[in-house]
């Protein structure tokens, strides 16, 4: 039995605790945490066909993400908002 | 109780002893914004000071996911309950930035000199609990990859790393409680060290440290702490051939999010005017780092620039009333705040002093409807006697993954 077959063991200090949050969240931070993304891309010189790139490409995986939940034109909607102020 | 001056709550505060001040003060500044919980610290600080029998579950330096984690687990929205409890709806900040509520000096219960309650052996147990780790990871055997690839969790809410190491508070809640006086702050550096022949175990200091970083070890049944790496910070480690050096966790961080160094202090505890120190710059002029929960009161040295996807009410809570100022400095910065940033992680040697060379404009931009230029100016770091450690450029080279080669593995 490998490593990471083994069960659990409450009683050693140094076994990971590994949980997921499956807590939902609000829209506003949901917006602020997606708002980030963008802003951080553009102070690195990025155009907007190019961050569009990033949450078309789900090897960007929170980018990805994003768009996947919320669709297209709210991330053209981001981009616009955060470029335009 | 004496009265002293506590700048970061803006008013005095009881203490049980008298003001004193150390001449320079250990201080860094984190940069959760950067941080990956890789957990490189932790290690670092491991292999060089924890590893003995009795130490197992000691971690001076870890790492933890806020809101839910925490080591030991729930530190501090247990120390904030009990102090909400004992001044409820008091623990508020005015708008002039002066802290109204009760530190955890105030807020002692008769015959105690701090709020505080010992962590259970269950609490120390789980370091990690809810950081990131793989949800997929059952090996096949073959090559001991798993099938199909390892998966990370998919986060639909915000999260943050803090990371967290001891204080080296100004007035240290853990030297306050100990009825030994075992526990000192050094004059030169303000390191708050644990004398160990004095100490006798009675963990009065785990009890009061709100951030819970003393920590009992019932191998030598004494108590222990980070000792800031005092050997490195005195340079007295042959690496850097007697040059001041950062400590273990700090050079050892991968993301670079740290920069640790010494500032120096007026006698009434003050910062020194020191306008070219990186840790100076950072705090006191372009204010984009802050102490943890400043409301506790023990004037704390490590100062965190706060994430700034995280809704503001829980930062404030955590960092105080310059939250929304830092996050702006942050989000937007000078050009001086740009290259200053570029000091972290470039060198083990603690920098004193930096200067900018201005460089070439590298590229216009428009954010939020203001314009935005990047200059690729020119940092260059200095030792205490003025001698340069190295320079370099705030343009840094980004390199983007061909689709092709999108994952390596």
């Amino acid at each position: 039995m490998s490593g990471h077959d083994k069960e659990f063991d409450a009683d050693d200090p140094m076994a990971l605790v590994p949980a997921v949050m499956d807590v939902p969240m609000d829209e506003a931070s949901y917006r602020q945490m997606a708002e980030t993304f963008v802003e951080e891309y553009m102070l690195l010189g990025y155009s907007d066909e190019k961050i569009v790139g990033l949450f078309r490409n789900p090897f960007y995986r929170a980018t990805h993400e994003i768009l996947k939940t919320k669709g297209e034109a709210y991330v053209m909607d981001l981009i616009e908002e955060i470029r335009n102020g | 109780m004496a009265e002293v001056y506590n700048w970061q709550l803006g008013r005095n505060m009881e203490y049980p002893y008298e003001e004193h001040h150390s001449k320079r003060q250990f201080a860094a500044v984190f940069n959760t914004n950067r941080c990956i919980a890789c957990q490189t610290c932790s290690m670092a600080c491991k292999s060089t000071w924890t590893f003995s029998e009795g130490q197992e579950y000691m971690w001076w330096n870890n790492v933890e996911s806020k809101p839910y984690g925490g080591y030991p687990a729930n530190w501090d929205s247990k120390i904030l309950s009990q102090l909400a409890e004992a001044d409820p709806d008091g623990q508020k900040w005015s708008e002039d930035g002066t802290f109204d509520g009760k530190t955890i000096f105030e807020a002692a219960p008769k015959n105690e000199r701090v709020l505080g309650y010992l962590p259970t052996n269950a609490e120390w147990r789980t370091p990690n609990l809810y950081e990131d780790t793989s949800t997929k990871y059952k090996s096949s055997g073959k090559l001991g990859l798993a099938d199909g690839g390892a998966e990370l969790p998919a986060h639909k809410a915000w999260f943050f790393y803090l990371q967290r190491i001891c204080n080296h508070c100004s007035y240290p809640a853990c030297a306050a409680a100990c009825p030994r006086n075992a526990i000192y702050k050094r004059p030169e550096d303000g390191i708050v060290l644990i004398d160990q022949e004095r100490c006798r175990g009675y963990r009065k200091c785990m009890e009061a440290c709100p951030y819970k970083k003393p920590m009992y070890n019932a191998q030598s049944r004494v108590s222990e702490k980070c000792i800031g790496c005092y050997p490195r910070v005195e340079g007295s480690d042959p690496l850097t051939n007697g040059h001041p050096m950062e400590t273990r966790c700090m050079t050892a961080c991968v993301g670079q999010i740290r920069l640790q160094g010494l500032v120096d202090l007026n006698e009434d505890g003050s910062w020194k005017e020191d306008r070219h120190n990186p840790l100076y710059h950072m705090v006191k002029v372009a204010k984009v780092a802050l102490p943890l929960y400043p409301q506790f009161g023990t004037e704390p040295n490590i100062y965190y620039i706060p994430p700034r996807w995280v809704p503001r009410e829980y930062l404030t809570q955590m960092f105080g009333p310059g939250v929304e100022e830092a996050i702006n400095a942050y989000r937007a910065p000078s050009r001086e705040l740009l290259a200053v940033m570029q000091l972290f992680r470039r060198s083990q040697e603690i920098v004193f002093r930096y200067e900018i060379e201005e460089g070439p404009k590298a590229y216009e931009t428009k954010v939020r409807g203001e314009k935005f230029t990047m200059y690729n100016d020119t940092v260059i770091a200095y030792r205490e006697n003025g001698e340069e450690i190295f320079r370099t450029e705030v343009e840094e080279p980004v390199i983007v993954r061909p689709p092709e080669r999108s994952n390596a593995i």
